[in-house]
């Protein structure tokens, strides 16, 4: 984040989403090692480090972080079996694992001075066309050619099918992109509204406190919005993962 | 002394059903709560968006295929708005399902806080 010094007011809230070459300077290439690619993979570091510690006690009276482990072992599992059926829980290591990812990327991107990896519309579309083809690829596994009568309404007169059937695959398609913006633009929208309040704190004097205080209101609420994202994420990939399972 | 021991019991139950009645949380204070219908809204709004953008998107591609200018355009665009149409009521749809859902367990005495 390039700030200028004794410029007056300068804002530049989305500075801190930017992304730059971790070793060195020059430009970001697909091999390059970027901040993201370092926060990613303090993301799975610490992640791992917590459930595996977690989950190596195996006390009948479990610690704060073994029962924080288990419950959201419990609670995904549940999801996995209620929304997608027992049938689901075949994918229920992908699916905990594309939520811990999530929720810790957003968690750990509020930390100051970190960087929110899921703020990226590259990564949450990663993630989202990897569910989308997941979720393809076992409609057509289990279905077989089968599978395409999903997209053809039941007890539809035919001459309606040449509208129906394109309507039927377009809202296919909409699925994987409103699945992967809606966490990238929550993320980059709290994250850039949070940064924006910060740039009046100075410039304001005593009359700082204001926007210091909406700032520990907004962090309360980003926190929620955090889990509650990357909640909604999961949920969502459990509800097309039983329409490929269970075709309606 | 047993009829002692009942009445203290009575009383204690009325004090535990009066702590229980303070500290409920009042309905519809709930932020997570306010966040969700949030988020559902704005779920909503981005499904129509994105089938209507999605819908223009691929006629354009078939415009400039086959050189028929605003036909597919005009046609792929109205199709892509009711596709999105379609995924919003999928969603209002889920979402009152999950909202059933949720007030059965409510009653049960296990909330989920969806």
């Amino acid at each position: 984040m390039a700030e200028k010094e004794g410029s007056g007011f300068y804002a530049d809230p989305m500075g801190q989403f930017e992304i730059y070459n971790f070793f060195g300077a020059g430009a970001v290439e697909w091999s390059s090692f970027t901040n993201s690619s370092l926060m990613m993979l303090i993301v799975v570091g610490v992640s791992t480090l917590l459930l595996t510690l977690g989950a190596s006690g195996r006390a009948l009276v479990p610690s704060k972080l073994q029962s924080m482990t288990e419950l959201t072992y419990e609670f995904i599992r549940r999801m996995v079996s209620d929304t997608a059926g027992d049938e689901g829980l075949k994918y229920f290591p992908y699916i905990f694992t594309v939520f811990i990812f999530i929720l810790f990327s957003n968690l750990l991107g509020l930390i100051p001075y970190s960087f929110t990896v899921t703020s990226h519309l590259a990564v949450t579309a990663t993630l989202a066309l990897a569910v989308f083809f997941t979720v393809t690829i076992t409609g057509f596994m289990k279905h077989g050619v089968h599978f395409l009568s999903f997209f053809v309404p039941h007890g539809a007169p035919k001459p309606l099918l040449v509208l129906l059937v394109p309507i039927e695959v377009i809202s296919y398609f909409v699925r994987p992109i409103s699945h992967s913006v809606r966490l990238g633009a929550a993320m980059l929208a709290g994250h850039a509204v949070m940064k924006v309040f910060a740039y009046f704190v100075a410039p304001l004097g005593v009359g700082g406190v204001l926007p210091l205080g909406m700032m520990v209101g907004i962090y309360g609420l980003e926190l929620l919005v955090a889990v509650v994202q990357a909640y909604i994420f999961t949920i969502l990939t459990c509800i097309y993962l039983n329409d490929a399972l269970h075709m309606h | 002394m047993t009829n002692q021991g009942k009445d203290r019991d009575g009383d204690l139950s009325a004090r535990i059903e009066r702590a229980r009645e303070a500290t409920k949380p009042p309905p519809g204070r709930n932020i997570a709560q306010k966040y969700n219908h949030l988020s559902l809204a704005w779920r909503m709004t981005l499904e129509l968006v994105v089938g209507a953008g999605l819908g223009a998107a691929i006629g354009w591609g078939l415009d400039e295929l086959t050189g028929l200018t605003p036909l597919f355009l005009l046609v792929f665009g109205l199709l892509g708005f009711v596709a999105g149409v379609k995924v919003v009521m999928r969603t209002a749809q889920e979402a009152s399902e999950a909202r059933d859902r949720t007030e059965g367990e409510d009653e049960d005495g296990r909330s989920e806080g969806r």
